[in-house]
């Protein structure tokens, strides 16, 4: 940090220009004597090897001035104007060209002319003072006096400036780094970019955006566009653990309310209060054509059509995530048909709100005239444009996202993946058997196949290799638990509202589900037989704990019974068993 | 943002003008930190009418003296939100937190 210490300025390098005389030989014997260095007085060997004639018994023409200056970076040039090859004011004129980031003062020394005259043009040509000749000695020393307060002064400056410097470069490159960072935690798996482009501007170097794509093993696509308070570093790193935790979930194949429950937990759990971050989970089932989506905060998300008519609208129905406790949130998302040619267009607030000069939004309607006016394979190229020419060059005052979901090829891509699946032999395993009791209570709060999914992972692990896995085992979860245990009645989907109604049913049936429990059994009979998923009341609780054996042992020869008449998908109902099958 | 904060029959109420925005963070804090010094407040009343534009930074404010005023046991209300202003609080849901008038 800057000292004010007289030692730092007090021996100062002067460059003297001029040749041999004996007002200036007074000159040099003064700053001698003050204890400053004469830059002529080193030898002239030292300078430029010995060859130099201009530097020659302490005098310095002015033809050398520059070098010198530049060489020896002086504190202070004194400079004799009437000197024989001092080179006058071009000498001065050529100093003052040469960069430095210091300020160096110049004296002119001169004595003929009026002295007022003499003043105002050395000024003019960028002296700093003029002495007059003879040299007046008070004088000379009241302004090396003045030069020394001066020099502390930059000195502290200058001591400022590096540490500022080195704080500035400090910070830019941990800056770097972390963005690397981020870059490489959020990195989106790269089989989305047929299906899903997405484009974030920061409102400064870090974004507080973030859009993260993720396939489940069952195929499903999530999406998660997330957008935390302020913007900035603080803003990314709010949004980054709620990423990673989505991408993890997402990766297990968990469902968008578990998620959403989840993320609230981690926001409020591991973030200072009021952190909170507006979030839209999407799920995307191509191969059942559903899609679900849960907003809380974001702008309202679009389904468009190839001519650009919005055909499905998602406004934010929920409070941002990490506001409240996870029990006051409603984590069930709003499930519908998804349109086979349908463009799904998410985007952050900073979007919308982009100011131009005169401080008029880009506006929802500008967005929407936008994308319905470019055809669907250059939309994103076309939103970015008319939003980069509203902005008109100024930076936009919130992080700007856009993505852009394909619909038609995320149908095309769920094909060709089970085609591959199907197509993919997988070799037998040996034969086990499974199961799990839980409180019926559970099922409401906790999507099992995920886990069930991870126990048989280990277990038979080539059987659950793959997407097509994981789509079977839950496949038979779900219509073990809706068809056989809820009781559901899968004709419902059929309706155009039917979705909906039935996620409704769905929910209400589990909630009537308070007591007891369900026991879910996950079988394989042997290599190259079927999986089994089947779910009855359990005997948890109740005192009838020796019938349980033979109870099962009914249940189970009924089912091989029926796996032998009907290959696929075969529902049975006796007692609150239910079982679905599916030939491997 | 500038604040001004009036106290009437023990109702404190902040007048908001301008952009609320996260540069606004301190002056917002003392004008809470003023409504709440008065000892007769029963009630807080945030006067959105002059303010123009309102991000997620506002917002978390918003939800900071929601949490004082809940502890203090204070109703706190939204009045006069129009336009840009209803539209973020009713984006964020945040009618579900306050009473918005």
């Amino acid at each position: 940090m800057p000292n004010s210490n007289p030692a730092d300025w007090q021996r100062m390098k002067v460059l003297v220009i001029g040749g041999a005389d004996p007002q200036l030989d007074i000159l040099r014997t003064i700053l001698r004597h003050l204890g400053h260095e004469l830059v002529s007085d080193r030898s002239p060997a030292g300078m430029h090897d010995g060859t130099l004639p201009a530097v020659c018994a302490g005098h310095v023409s002015g033809m050398m001035a520059p070098v010198l200056f530049a060489e020896y970076r002086p504190d202070l040039v004194v400079l004799d104007l009437e000197a024989p090859d001092s080179g006058g004011y071009d000498t001065l004129a050529a100093l003052r060209r040469i960069e430095d980031p210091r300020w160096v003062p110049i004296w002119c020394l001169a004595d003929s002319g009026p002295r007022a005259d003499n003043e105002a043009i050395a000024l003019e040509h960028g002296a700093d003072v003029l002495l007059p000749r003879p040299i007046h000695q008070p004088l000379l020393k009241a302004h090396m006096a003045q030069i020394g307060r001066f020099m502390v002064r930059q000195g502290q400056f200058a001591r400022r400036r590096e540490y500022l410097q080195a704080y500035f470069e400090t910070a830019e490159s941990e800056i770097k780094t972390a963005r690397n960072i981020m870059d490489r935690l959020l990195r989106t798996q790269t089989d989305h970019a047929s299906v899903m482009q997405s484009w974030i501007a920061p409102a400064f170097k870090f974004s507080g955006d973030a859009m993260v794509a993720e396939r489940s093993p069952d195929g499903t696509l999530k999406l998660l566009l997330a957008d935390g308070v302020g913007h900035g570093l603080s803003a990314a790193l709010n949004v980054l653990p709620v990423c990673r935790a989505f991408q993890s979930m997402a990766q297990k194949g968990f469902g968008l309310s578990a998620m959403v429950v989840e993320l609230n937990h981690t926001i409020r759990r591991d973030l200072p209060s009021h952190r909170f971050v507006a979030a839209t989970l999407v799920n995307i089932d191509a191969r059942n054509g559903v899609i679900e989506v849960w907003n809380g905060g974001n702008p309202a998300c679009f389904m468009i059509d190839t001519i650009g008519d919005v055909t499905d609208t998602w406004t934010s129905t929920h409070l941002p995530l990490g506001v409240v406790g996870s029990d006051e949130l409603d984590p069930r998302p709003e499930v519908r048909p998804l349109a086979a040619d349908g463009q799904l267009v998410l985007y952050s607030d900073g979007t919308i709100e982009a100011l131009d000069e005169s401080g008029r939004a880009f506006g929802e309607a500008a967005l929407l005239r936008t994308l319905a006016d470019a055809p669907p394979a250059v939309r994103l190229e076309a939103l970015k444009f008319a939003v980069v020419e509203h902005l008109a060059g100024r930076a936009a005052n919130d992080d700007v996202t856009l993505a852009l979901l394909d619909c038609n090829a995320e149908f095309r891509q769920a094909r060709a993946r089970r085609a591959e699946s199907e197509a993919a032999a997988e070799p037998a395993a040996g034969a086990w058997e499974m199961s799990v009791v839980v409180e019926s209570a559970v099922l409401r709060g906790l999507d099992m196949a995920p886990i069930l999914q991870e126990f048989v992972s280990r277990i038979d692990p080539v059987w659950s290799e793959g997407d097509l896995g994981f789509t079977r085992l839950a496949e038979l979860y779900t219509e073990a638990l809706e068809r056989g245990l809820l009781k559901l009645d899968a004709g419902m989907k059929i309706h155009p509202d039917g979705l909906a109604a039935y996620a409704e049913a769905r929910e209400e049936r589990l909630r009537e589900l308070e007591t007891g429990a369900v026991r879910i059994t996950v079988a394989r009979g042997g290599a190259g037989r079927q999986l089994r998923v089947a779910m009855h009341e359990s005997m948890l609780g109740t005192d009838t704990s020796g019938a349980i054996d033979a109870l099962w042992e009914e249940e189970a020869s009924e089912a091989e019974e029926l796996l032998a008449t009907t290959p696929r998908n075969i529902l049975a109902a006796r007692r609150g068993a239910d079982i679905a099958t599916i030939r491997l | 943002m500038d604040v001004n904060v009036r106290e009437i029959d023990g109702q404190a109420r902040l007048e908001l003008r301008g952009r609320f925005d996260f540069t606004s963070h301190r002056s917002f804090k003392q004008a809470c930190d003023t409504a709440f010094a008065g000892e007769g407040t029963r009630e807080l009343v945030i006067d959105m009418q002059a303010v123009d534009y309102l991000d997620s930074s506002a917002l978390g404010m918003l939800l900071l003296l929601r949490d004082k005023c809940r502890a203090a046991a204070r109703p706190v209300s939204l009045v006069n939100c129009g336009g840009t202003v209803r539209e973020v609080l009713k984006i964020a849901n945040f009618d579900k937190l306050f009473t918005l008038q």
